[in-house]
């Protein structure tokens, strides 16, 4: 039997999104082993984390990852107010939509115009595709840009933000810095709505894989922040259930855990989130959609370059809605009374479900702290992914073929900036 | 808009950190009121192009492995550099391809302001949170130095 063994690794990186491999051995015609390995650096902020005051918690895992800080902010203070019962105003709910609106816009602006579109569009990387695409790159990163000033303006800066508390916010915008956002916001709805009929216009690969979306869903709004996690197949449980439904495993070829439903491997982010509440999508989003005739299928991650589009429509225009009557409070956080116990939350970061969970001493110190993160999650689902795409694709092909088409299918989850902006590095050994 | 902007690119990961290290010192050395912007970023440099598209002159600081010894000092010359693909190829930075092909897209849509340069000093350990080391904490001393005159003392081409 002939067997070819092909070693597809990404370069080592020194950056906390990590560093990724791939390794495949085909044997014959047939793929025997797919083993994506992610090294995932939330397990190191788990234990930075322990005797930390609960207050130094949003700062600290904010430096988990560049793309979403805000994410990982809104996770943590969800489950310590939890724990601490603690009622935020309408206006701290409502401006922490509008902070994760401009994570959501910045993160997947990125992720379509210089990740996934030089895929869909033949290049070789960005750069090649700027200079034939020039306007519509500019349109991205001008979206880009307003989602950064999202956040800006109330993280105080978009890298690292630093405005985000346990109870509320450190400070409030003025309103007139926040209508000199609220100018922008009907260009970027715009632009958006361009975006989305463009990407509409893409041919994009049939792929009917048969596994479950999951995650928040919220009874009256898209799920940003509160909800209930549930799947395309019926799971419908409290974020505190996740534990007896979720398992992540140790696997020997990565230093990542993954995670899986049931024993089952699941997709979580903009795809799954579409799918499972579309019924709250912005009418715009929908009605574009709509002429477009495209039926969003959970099974085919090909989708998520759409849904992160329709994200970002729906994000820039409930932003606009949301800082329509601003009013600068007379106060922007709530007292805290700290108490001993078990804080848990998942939020819906830009890539997919981030689920914490805390265990806080008497004096507000953390004992313990568990980071599920999107990556984990939809490793497992990656590998089946791969094994799907390229067998489909058919084994025999050059090697190059099948390097360029796993590339594809890895940067189309978005796993992390490091892993989904390098090329991978194809070794080849034949024997 | 600021006159200059330097960028200072890093992670918590050991000799990784220079970057943010050297952007630290030098916005201490160079205080307020230079028309100087300082700002401490990751790899996604593009989060700031609306920054850089606005600055005259732009300034990135960031750990870049060529296979030296740990604390060389290197100096690019953005546009020429990356026009040439002489000096500069592949990742050479530590972040890989990100930065890199950041300053590429930013050439190609002519947002990358004409006096750019790439600052960079050799790594030694990149662990997840370690401090740098003290080898290259030397050489930073001495890139912030370089940077400082450059741009302070003796200004050229501003």
């Amino acid at each position: 039997m002939n067997k070819r063994e092909l070693e597809i690794k990404v370069p080592v990186l020194a950056r906390v999104e990590g560093e990724g491999s791939l390794e495949l051995l085909i044997e014959g015609e047939e793929l025997r082993e797919a083993k994506l390995s992610i090294f995932e650096p939330p397990r190191l902020f788990e234990k930075f984390l322990e005797g930390r005051h609960y207050t130094e918690v949003p700062d600290l895992v904010a430096r988990i990852c560049g793309i979403c800080p805000v994410a990982y902010q809104m996770s943590a203070v969800h489950a310590l107010e939890g724990l601490f019962d603690t009622r935020i105003s309408e206006w701290i709910r409502a401006m922490r939509r509008v902070y994760y609106c401009g994570e959501w816009i910045e993160s997947h602006a990125l992720h379509i115009h210089l990740l996934a579109l030089p895929d869909f569009l033949g290049y070789q990387s960005a750069p090649e595709m700027a200079k034939d695409h020039p306007l519509a790159v500019k349109r991205g990163l001008r979206i880009q840009a307003l989602g950064n000033d999202l956040i800006k303006l109330f993280g105080g800066r978009s890298v690292n933000p630093v405005g985000a508390e346990v109870g509320g916010f450190s400070g409030a915008p003025t309103k007139k810095e926040v209508n000199t956002l609220y100018s922008r916001l009907d260009q970027c709805i715009d632009e958006s709505a361009e975006l989305l009929e463009w990407l509409l216009t893409f041919s994009l690969p049939e792929s009917n894989q048969d596994f479950p979306g999951v995650s928040l869903r919220h009874e009256y709004e898209y799920p940003m922040n509160e909800g209930r996690l549930a799947s395309s197949d019926g799971l419908n449980i409290p974020v505190d259930a996740f534990e007896n439904h979720f398992v992540e495993r140790q696997v020997p070829h990565s230093t990542a855990f993954q995670c899986y439903r049931d024993d089952k491997a699941y997709l979580v982010g903009p795809l799954a989130r579409c799918v499972l509440n579309s019924q709250h999508l912005n009418k715009q989003v929908k009605t574009i959609l709509d002429a477009a005739k495209l039926k969003l299928n959970v099974g085919n991650s090909y989708h998520s370059l759409i849904a992160r589009a329709m994200e970002i429509l729906h994000a820039a225009s409930e932003a606009k809605d949301l800082l329509r009557n601003y009013v600068k409070p007379n106060t922007t956080r709530e007292k805290i009374i700290t108490k001993a116990g078990v804080a848990i939350a998942a939020t819906e970061a830009p890539r997919g479900t981030l689920w914490h969970r805390y265990e806080i001493d008497a004096d507000g110190l953390v004992c313990k702290a568990r980071i599920v993160p999107p990556t984990s999650q939809n490793q497992a689902r990656i590998e089946a992914d791969l094994r799907h795409a390229l067998t489909t694709l058919g084994l025999y092909r050059p090697e190059e073929e099948l390097r360029f088409q796993a590339e594809q299918i890895i940067r189309n989850y978005d796993p992390c900036i490091s892993c989904a902006t390098h090329f991978l590095d194809l070794r080849v050994n034949r024997q | 808009m600021s006159r200059v902007l330097i960028l200072g690119i890093g992670s918590d990961h050991g000799d990784d950190s220079l970057g943010w290290e050297a952007l630290r010192r030098l916005r201490k050395k160079i205080g307020n009121g230079q028309e100087i912007e300082f700002v401490e970023c990751d790899a996604s440099i593009l989060n700031c192009n609306e920054k850089i598209s606005q600055s005259a002159k732009l300034v990135l600081i960031d750990a870049i492995a060529n296979n030296g010894e740990a604390g060389e000092i290197y100096r690019f010359d953005l546009h020429s550099e990356l026009s040439a693909h002489t000096r500069i190829k592949g990742s050479m930075s530590s972040h890989g391809l990100n930065v890199l092909d950041s300053v590429r897209v930013l050439i190609v849509l002519g947002l990358l302001p004409k006096e750019s340069t790439l600052w960079g000093i050799e790594p030694g350990p990149m662990e997840p949170n370690t401090e740098i080391s003290s080898r290259v904490l030397k050489s930073v001393e001495r890139l912030v130095q370089t940077i400082f005159d450059e741009l302070v003392v003796n200004p050229v081409n501003s």
